[in-house]
Formats: C-alpha cells, sequence, structure tokens
C-alpha cells in the first residue's frame, strides 16, 4: 500500500500534459506562421522599392544610362538616417548607378527575374531584394537593401503582439482547464471514497452490511459486486460458525445436568462438592457460550431504552445469595433520578452480572462489592480483591485470556463484557478502587431522544 | 404426592425420577409429549416437569393445550436455551416456574415444594426452615414449636422473606406488600422494621438468619 499511486493525480497530470503540449504545438505554428508572414510582407516591400526605383532607369541615345530620382526618394535613400540603400547594376553586374552607402554583392539570380535575399553579420541583418527590369535591348538589375541591427526582438516582438493580442488567454484557459480537470476527476472518484468509507465500517459486528452498487460508476460496478458476494460468501461462513457454537454448547446443557444430577445423588457428600464446584464451572462456560453465540447472531435489537439503576438492582438480587453464601458484601449504590441509556436490556444485564460476579469471585470473604450507578451515565462495579495491576489492564478483555490469579471463570467473561459495550458505542475500562481493588466501569454514551445509533 | 416428568432424555428422566424419590417426592417419567398428556387423562398429578425440547411436539404447545383444557397443575418447565425470550413465553403461556438447564436437584425439588404449597396445594400451608416453622393459614410463627409473638407487619415481612428463602426480596417489594399505597413509608421504615425482626428471632434462636444486601433488599437464609 505505501507504494500506491493516486489515480486522480495521474489522470490530472495527463490531462495537464497533454493540454500544455497541444496548446505549444498550436501556439508554436502560429508564431512560426506569424514570423513567416512578417518577413514576407517585408520582402514584398523592399521588392516594391526597386520596382519604384528602377522606373526611372533611363538610356540614352549614346547608351549613357541615367537615374533621376525625385527628391522625394533621393532623401529617402541618401539621408543619413535612412537605412536603407539601392544600386542598379548592368548586364555584367558593374553598378552604373548606386546610393549613397554601397550594397553588398548580389546573390546570384539564377535566371529568376526577381528574388529576395537575407544576410545576417555581426548584429547587423541585411534584407535585400533585386529585380530585373527590360529597357530596349538593355536589362538591369536593380537591388534595394534594408540594413537593421539584428535583434532578438523580432521574436520578442511577436510574442508581445501575440501577448497583448490575446495571447493571455492561453494562461485563463489552462487554470480553467486544470480546474475543471480537478473537478471532474474527484467528482468522478467521489463514490469510490463513499464505498471505502463504508467498506471501513464492515467487521464481525456488522457483516451484515453491504455495498451499495446502484450510483457507483459502470467500471467500478464490477469489483463492487465481486466484494459484495465475497462478503456474503465470508457471513455465511460465519453464520455456521455461530450456529455451531450455539449447537454445541446447547448440546453440553443435557450432559451436564445428567452429570450436576449424578453427583447430586452420591452419598459421599465432601466428593459430591468438589465434582459440584466443577461442574458449576462448566455449565458457567457453556453458558457464556451460549451469550457469546446470542450476542453475536445480530439479532439484538440495540435501541431499547434501558434504565441502569433498575437494571443493575435485578442483577444484584440474583447475585444476592451467591454474595451470602460465600460471605461478602453486595451493595448498590444509585442516584436520586432515574438513568437512561439506549442499548438492550438483555445485553447490559449480562454486562453487569458478569462484573458482579468477577468482582465477588476476586474478593476475598468478609470483603465488599459496591455497584454504583452514576449520572455520567455510567455503572462502577468495585471490589476489595487485590486489584487489577496497569499493565494487565487492557489484556484482561483479551477473549480466553486468563489472569494468573483468577480462580473461576472461562476468561470468556470480561470479553463479552467489552464486546457487549462496543457494540452499545460505550466500553469497560479497568482502575484502582479507592480503598484498593479494582474499579470496572461500563461507560455508556449520552443518552438523547434524538440520536438514534446509525446501524 | 406425585409429579409427571415429561423428559425425553432417559439418562435425565431416570436421576430426576430417582432425586426427587430422595426428597420424598413422587414421580413417574414419559419420554414424549403424547405418552405425557395421555397420562394427566389417568393420574391427577401435583404438578407437572416439563421438559421443553421434546422430540414430537413443541413443550410450548403442551402447556397450552393443557391450559385450554383447563387443567390447573402447577408447570414447572426445563429449559437447555435459557434465552429469556423462551422463559417469558413459557410463562406467559400458562407454565408456573421454569429452571434453566443444568441444575441442582435440590433446587428442583424445593422449586416443586413450592408450587405445591399453594393454597390447596398438597403440601398444606406450613413453611419449615430449620428449626423455624411459618403456618401461613393461622399467620402464627413458631421457633423449636414455641410460638413467637410477633407484630403484624414484622408477621408480614417474615412471611415475604420465608417464602422466598435463600433468595434476595427486593425492598421495594416489602415496601409495596406491606405498605401499600400508604404514604407514612420513609427510606428506614423497612430498615428499622427488618432490625427488629432480625432480633426478635435472634433473641429465640431461631436458626435462620436476615441478611442485608444494601441498596438491593434482604435475604432469609438458614
Amino acid at each position: 500500500m505505501s507504494s500506491s499511486i493516486s489515480l486522480a493525480h495521474k489522470i490530472i497530470k495527463r490531462l495537464m500534459i497533454t493540454t500544455l503540449v497541444g496548446t505549444g504545438v498550436a501556439y508554436g505554428w502560429l508564431y512560426l506562421k506569424a514570423a513567416h508572414v512578417q518577413s514576407y510582407l517585408e520582402q514584398r516591400a523592399l521588392v516594391q522599392q526597386a520596382r519604384e526605383i528602377s522606373d526611372f532607369i533611363a538610356v540614352g541615345a549614346d547608351g549613357a544610362i541615367a537615374l533621376d530620382l525625385p527628391p522625394r526618394l533621393s532623401e529617402a535613400y541618401n539621408s543619413v538616417k535612412s537605412s536603407y540603400r539601392y544600386a542598379i547594376r548592368d548586364e555584367a553586374g558593374r553598378i552604373v548607378a548606386a546610393s549613397g552607402r554601397g550594397v553588398g554583392p548580389l546573390p546570384l539570380l539564377m535566371g529568376s527575374p526577381r528574388r529576395t535575399y537575407e544576410q545576417n553579420s555581426g548584429d547587423t541583418r541585411i534584407l535585400g531584394a533585386a529585380i530585373e527590369t527590360a529597357i530596349g535591348q538593355r536589362t538591369f538589375t536593380t537591388q534595394v537593401e534594408e540594413v537593421a541591427p539584428r535583434l532578438p526582438s523580432i521574436n520578442a516582438a511577436v510574442f508581445n503582439e501575440f501577448v497583448a493580442d490575446g495571447g493571455w488567454l492561453i494562461v485563463v484557459f489552462l487554470l480553467v482547464q486544470l480546474g475543471i480537470s480537478v473537478f471532474t476527476v474527484r467528482r468522478g472518484l467521489k463514490p469510490l471514497e463513499e464505498l471505502s468509507a463504508l467498506a471501513r465500517k464492515i467487521n464481525p459486528g456488522n457483516s451484515d452490511l453491504r455495498l451499495p452498487q446502484s450510483g457507483v460508476p459502470r467500471e467500478i460496478s464490477p469489483l463492487v459486486g465481486a466484494v459484495n458476494s465475497a462478503l456474503d460468501r465470508l457471513d455465511e461462513g460465519m453464520q455456521q460458525q455461530r450456529e455451531f457454537t450455539a449447537n454445541a454448547a446447547h448440546q453440553l446443557r443435557t450432559p451436564l445436568t445428567v452429570l450436576a444430577a449424578n453427583i447430586d445423588m452420591m452419598s459421599d457428600a465432601a466428593v459430591a462438592a468438589k465434582l459440584r464446584y466443577d461442574v458449576d464451572l462448566m455449565s458457567r462456560i457453556v453458558t457464556q457460550l451460549l451469550l457469546v453465540a446470542r450476542l453475536e447472531n445480530l439479532n439484538m435489537n440495540l435501541d431499547e431504552q434501558v434504565e441502569l439503576s433498575a437494571l443493575v438492582r435485578e442483577a444484584a438480587e440474583d447475585l444476592g445469595p451467591l454474595a451470602i453464601s460465600t460471605q461478602k458484601t453486595l451493595e448498590v449504590d444509585e442516584p436520586a433520578t432515574p438513568v437512561f441509556v439506549r442499548g438492550n436490556t438483555h445485553a447490559v444485564a449480562a454486562a453487569v452480572s458478569n462484573l458482579i460476579e468477577n468482582a465477588l469471585n476476586h474478593s476475598p470473604p468478609g470483603g465488599a462489592v459496591t455497584i454504583r450507578v452514576t449520572a455520567t451515565p455510567s455503572i462502577e462495579v468495585l471490589d476489595s480483591g487485590p486489584g487489577v495491576p496497569p499493565h494487565m489492564r487492557e489484556k484482561i478483555f483479551e477473549r480466553f485470556w486468563r489472569g494468573e490469579t483468577s480462580r473461576e471463570g472461562a476468561g470468556l467473561g470480561l470479553a463479552i463484557v467489552r464486546r457487549i459495550m462496543r457494540a452499545l458505542r460505550g466500553d469497560v475500562l479497568v482502575a484502582d478502587a479507592p480503598g484498593g481493588g479494582a474499579k470496572f466501569s461500563l461507560r455508556f454514551p449520552l443518552f438523547s431522544a434524538e440520536a438514534r445509533p446509525t446501524s | 404426592m406425585r409429579v409427571l416428568v415429561i423428559e425425553d432424555h432417559q439418562r435425565l428422566a431416570r436421576l430426576i425420577v430417582d432425586g426427587l424419590a430422595s426428597f420424598g417426592i413422587g414421580a413417574d417419567t414419559f419420554a414424549n409429549a403424547e405418552d405425557g398428556l395421555a397420562a394427566t387423562r389417568s393420574i391427577t398429578y401435583d404438578a407437572l416437569v416439563l421438559d421443553l425440547g421434546l422430540p414430537d411436539r413443541d413443550g410450548l404447545d403442551v402447556i397450552q393445550e393443557l391450559r385450554t383444557k383447563s387443567i390447573r397443575t402447577p408447570i414447572l418447565i426445563l429449559t437447555a436455551r435459557g434465552g429469556i425470550d423462551e422463559r417469558v413465553e413459557g410463562l406467559d403461556r400458562g407454565a408456573d416456574d421454569y429452571l434453566p438447564k443444568p441444575f441442582a436437584m435440590k433446587e428442583l425439588a424445593a422449586r416443586l415444594r413450592a408450587l405445591l404449597r399453594r393454597p390447596g396445594g398438597p403440601l398444606g400451608t406450613t413453611i419449615d426452615i430449620a428449626n423455624l416453622s411459618f403456618d401461613t393459614a393461622a399467620r402464627q410463627v413458631k421457633v423449636d414449636g414455641q410460638v413467637v409473638a410477633i407484630s403484624r407487619r414484622e408477621l408480614d415481612a417474615l412471611e415475604i422473606l420465608v417464602r422466598r428463602a435463600d433468595q434476595v426480596v427486593p425492598k421495594r417489594v416489602l415496601e409495596d406488600t406491606i405498605y401499600g399505597l400508604s404514604n407514612d413509608v420513609t427510606s428506614n421504615t423497612i430498615e428499622a422494621l427488618v432490625s427488629r425482626l432480625r432480633r426478635r428471632l435472634e433473641a429465640m434462636h431461631a436458626g435462620v438468619s436476615i441478611h442485608t444486601l444494601r441498596g438491593i433488599g434482604y435475604l432469609l437464609k438458614e
């Protein structure tokens, strides 16, 4: 589980990468296109300029060539500030007329009537155009060049223009896209989270819980179905196990009765008493096993209103004879007003009886066992035994665990008590009693008329 | 005094018959409901001990059939299941008492005697515990054959305790039975009453003692 990958992250990451790459390619293409158009427009302008100049070439009768530029053009090409220059070449490539500053060598025209070229040297970029003009029998080449500092700003300019023209939308678009991806993926995976939360609640106490298949995405539905049918099979196995326990315990009762009756008929009272003690112990184990089986069969209604004081008194009444016959005192201390909890009378009574019996077993003859009902709400059972050392305080609630000093019981009692209390959303704790001995507390959740258990 | 035991477990049935015999109670035994019911038609038993798990019929149905025929014989049910619901249903259908398995023969005998000691029952109206004898009809207490002079309320309290010897009698039951709805009961009234009764029994050297379980009730035993 430690190396698990997040499906949400994976989906969002891949969506974002795809979008970024796609956007990059699309805008890169647009950028290249824009750059190309820019240089095409510049070149066309130069060709236009060359054509304009070539209109002023005149050939005299003597064959002399004259270029009579109007002042507007002459000024434009010859001024100091001008970045343009021109030259007229004859068929042999000799310059017959030129602007103040010379032009570079003319690249070969290769038979084409016009051409453009670009040269980069150092910080300067020269963009040139040349056209051929036929005058009479002769052919001249007009060459125009623009010299400009070589700037990366051509790219920057294109970029700035792009941003200003709406390129910023891409950022907004990407953010919106990210938001939508996160939202959609989260939303899509939400049923999974809900299913997980539900699955976490499944335990042996409510093994009848199943994951809902409605509202689950079609891709996950087969998994949910498979999990549910696996749970069905496990539940069936558990049910069989419980029935087996109940049946086994139940079947043991009649032979135990026969055994007890046989012992009662024995003539030697001392031996009979010893055997009777063990039969009683076995009977108690069988009773507790049956109780466990019944508790786990989930037929228990946990939604009854239970009054603790009356319940504790009844449990104490049942165990009174045991207390008197073992020379111990039993006492109930209850508040003036009734204390109500939500639960199951039978289950709470079983928990209290187990604790009282336990307390009587661990108190010496002459010792006292006090049962106190508080408005917390809780039930406390205080004994006058040796107490429970701190390192044993969790262990004693483990099923079938027996304390070294324990003289009776199957070790099931306290495990049953904990099981009952957890089912009621309460708990059982052990601490020191004020005068020595142990204090077991049954804590119940606060009773409120509206709050009903959701199970 | 004769009781009918309907129990399908042969060895247990035999042990019950022998056990009850040792307490002076005669018993006949049948292994299924039909034979048992047939027996009730020819012999009038003083009480019926009925196992709920019978091979041919549900024990609860047997109780119902007997009661609908107006047969009032006290019925004590034996149950291996011991669940509260089953016991309650048994009692609701007309059983008089129940005993979960496994049980002590002594207790079965004691419970049967309690059933038989009811008004009109074959055991008469006198309850004997150790050297104490309580005549519920004459409302008289004797210790070692000597009549004890005792107040009416002490007598009421003693009757309840004696009838339920070895069991805890809740304080509230004493209050309700002795004082009814009268308002002059304070929390000390019963304590004072029981304390007087206890001193009187001690003075007479009665072989019974009354134990106090604070906040719970009282218990009388040998």
